[in-house]
């Protein structure tokens, strides 16, 4: 695991890995992807970190507790922007009528509040891979 | 705010426990009194919860709650009916008293209080599931919260991470996960068939053409049989629970035994009832079979109980014998029968509870695990083992007890539709739940064994349980409430 080539490559590829995964959350509601994928790609990237330059390393760029504060977050988070919708007066989980800019449709904000549920859902997926991952390389 | 509260209150119920599951681990290494009053006080406002939107349905009738502002066939929607608030109850009674049993040993139990916050994670997300599936009027979001509810089931058994455990969830998880496929499947073909999910528009559209379509629906009322069938442990089907339920931690046995099975059972009520139609699923001969399944989980889970010598097995193999029961009341099929059924699913739960928690604790005292080693406690421990007793008495159907009113209706039910053999059952099984629980009273009470080291538990672990066994005596004595839902919930799932 301590292949130069593997470790430059890597650290080149990582940042777009990550941008990548950014860009299908935020896109998902434009085009096919969405957070479940995105959070998996940007799992991917700190998995990729983690087996070439070692759980260690790893950990100071995605601790462990890291990851389990937001794996909680993310649920919450999702769970915070549906009260939105009951804290104006309407039902659990309402999008136009939580007062959110609807935007354009077509363009990049124009989904309400889908982005900022899809963001809640890519983080818990994101982490939650990291955690599976590091759990199973933990034990002997 | 009152208002948004009153409006909201479904929902609030579940997103506070879903809030306050993701929140423990957050807590839970660095402040674990957080955890123990976060847990208690999302149980309580789900206590209260449950109350007020019974108070709520039993005075301006059921009404339904659409999510995201998107109407149905389209948008979800959570049902608040009487079947549904009924079940809330329950769960918030019997979890309630569970939570506060299992707050001071816990940490000790599964080794740190890192892992007792997962452990009240995976509590919360149990209860919130079992909640989800009682409101949820779609199928695929009932299988959403199946799901949930399956998987925290799972990690629950496995909590403490001893071997037995381990295998004991291993063996579940592949049974649970197996039946979740099943019914999986059934809701495909419920789709194939209606174009809808949507309990309401399925059954509407069934009635219009399902003479068009006989064997797929049998073939999927047959995998919602098998599937809920597998995760509420009826008899061919129960090889799972005996392990996974005596090897977990004692909360998490009461907790398994006392409601989650209960809640596979509510959810195969709406599938049946409410998605299918009383009608057509009587037609294609499933009536028939539960009652046939339920006499037989019911007679031999009690002989299987009969013949085990420890006490939390035992335990567990009565839980199948008393699930027998509620298949056997939901198979009559009349109101009495099935407000009798839904009756016993809130009396043995907390019957079942007070003897897991009991048994937990005299385990833990006395360190004995075998059912002949338990002479002379009785002396010993004299509040856990009165309540053992009053719980013991209840499954035997004594009259003042609470199981005494669900198996009286059942038996009306049984004599109203001249079905006699369903009537001599449920007298013989009650023979048989005195047959497996009542020597063990004995052996506690009238036989003499080295006990000098043994004394009572502690307030915080007595108080919850004595306070369920009050609930037994309370509920046999002035069963009229939670009769008015069960047969309200009865008239609703066989009329409308």
């Amino acid at each position: 695991m301590l292949d130069f080539v593997l470790k430059s490559v890597v650290t080149v590829l990582i940042p777009f890995i990550q941008m990548f995964g950014l860009y299908v959350i935020f896109h998902g509601a434009l085009s096919p992807g969405g957070s479940f994928a995105g959070g998996m790609i940007l799992g991917l990237g700190f998995i990729a970190l983690n087996v070439v330059f070692g759980l260690e390393k790893g950990q100071e760029k995605f601790s462990d507790e890291m990851a389990g504060f937001l794996v909680s977050l993310g649920p919450i988070w999702y769970g915070s922007i549906g009260l939105v919708g009951i804290l104006r007066g309407a039902n659990f989980l309402v999008n136009k009528d939580s007062g959110l800019p609807m935007g354009e449709p077509g363009t990049l904000i124009s989904g309400g509040m889908i982005s900022l549920i899809t963001l809640g859902i890519g983080i818990k997926v994101a982490s939650t891979i990291v955690t599976l991952f590091n759990a199973l390389t933990e034990e002997e | 705010m009152a208002a948004i509260i009153s409006s909201n209150t479904p929902i609030l119920i579940v997103l506070v426990l879903l809030f306050s599951a993701y929140l423990l681990p957050i807590f839970s290494k660095k402040r674990y009194k957080i955890v123990k009053w976060l847990t208690v006080v999302s149980e309580s406002v789900l206590v209260i919860g449950g109350i007020y939107l019974a108070w709520k349905v039993l005075t301006t009738g059921q009404f339904n709650y659409i999510l995201g502002g998107w109407e149905p066939p389209w948008g979800l929607e959570l049902t608040i009916d009487p079947l549904s608030v009924f079940f809330i109850i329950t769960v918030g009674l019997i979890s309630l008293p569970i939570a506060i049993y299992s707050l001071p040993n816990m940490a000790c139990q599964v080794h740190g209080e890192r892992r007792a916050g997962w452990f009240f994670t995976l509590f919360l997300l149990h209860i919130a599931g079992l909640c989800g599936m009682a409101f949820s009027r779609d199928l695929f979001n009932l299988y959403v919260f199946i799901e949930v509810t399956t998987i925290s089931a799972v990690a629950l058994v496995a909590a403490d991470n001893s071997a037995a455990s381990i295998e004991a969830a291993f063996k579940y998880l592949i049974m649970a996960t197996l039946g979740s496929g099943f019914i999986l499947a059934g809701i495909g073909i419920m789709y194939i068939i209606t174009g809808n999910l949507n309990m309401i528009f399925v059954r509407r559209e069934l009635a219009l053409v399902w003479t068009d379509y006989p064997h797929a629906l049998w073939i999927a009322c047959s995998f919602f049989l098998v599937g809920f069938g597998i995760k509420s442990a009826v008899f061919p089907l129960h090889s799972w629970l005996p392990d996974a339920h005596s090897a977990a931690v004692t909360p998490a046995s009461a907790l398994l035994s006392g409601l989650a099975v209960k809640g596979f059972i509510i959810g195969l009520i709406k599938v049946l009832y409410i998605a299918i139609g009383v009608d057509i699923f009587t037609a294609l001969g499933i009536s028939t079979l539960l009652r046939i399944l339920g006499m037989i989980s019911l007679i031999a889970g009690s002989i299987f109980a009969l013949s085990q010598h420890q006490l939390k097995r035992r335990l567990a193999f009565s839980t199948i014998a008393q699930l027998g029961y509620v298949f056997l009341g939901l198979g009559i099929g009349n109101e009495a029968a099935i407000s009798g059924a839904l009756f016993h699913i809130i009396s043995h739960g907390l019957i079942k509870s007070v003897l897991f928690l009991a048994a937990g604790s005299i385990i833990s005292q006395s360190g004995e695990t075998e059912i002949s080693q338990l002479a002379g406690i009785g002396k010993k421990m004299p509040y856990t083992m009165g309540a053992f007793t009053a719980a013991s008495l209840a499954m035997i159907g004594i009259p003042l007890f609470s199981g005494f009113v669900g198996k009286w209706n059942m038996i009306l039910g049984s004599l109203e539709s001249a079905n006699w053999l369903a009537a001599i059952v449920i007298i013989v099984g009650s023979l048989l739940a005195a047959g497996y629980l009542l020597p063990i009273v004995r052996t506690a009470y009238f036989e003499t064994g080295n006990t000098a080291n043994i004394k009572e538990v502690s307030r915080s672990q007595l108080i919850p349980v004595l306070v369920l066994a009050a609930f037994i005596i309370i509920f046999g004595c002035f069963p009229s409430y939670i009769l008015e839902l069960t047969r309200q919930a009865a008239t609703m799932l066989l009329f409308n």
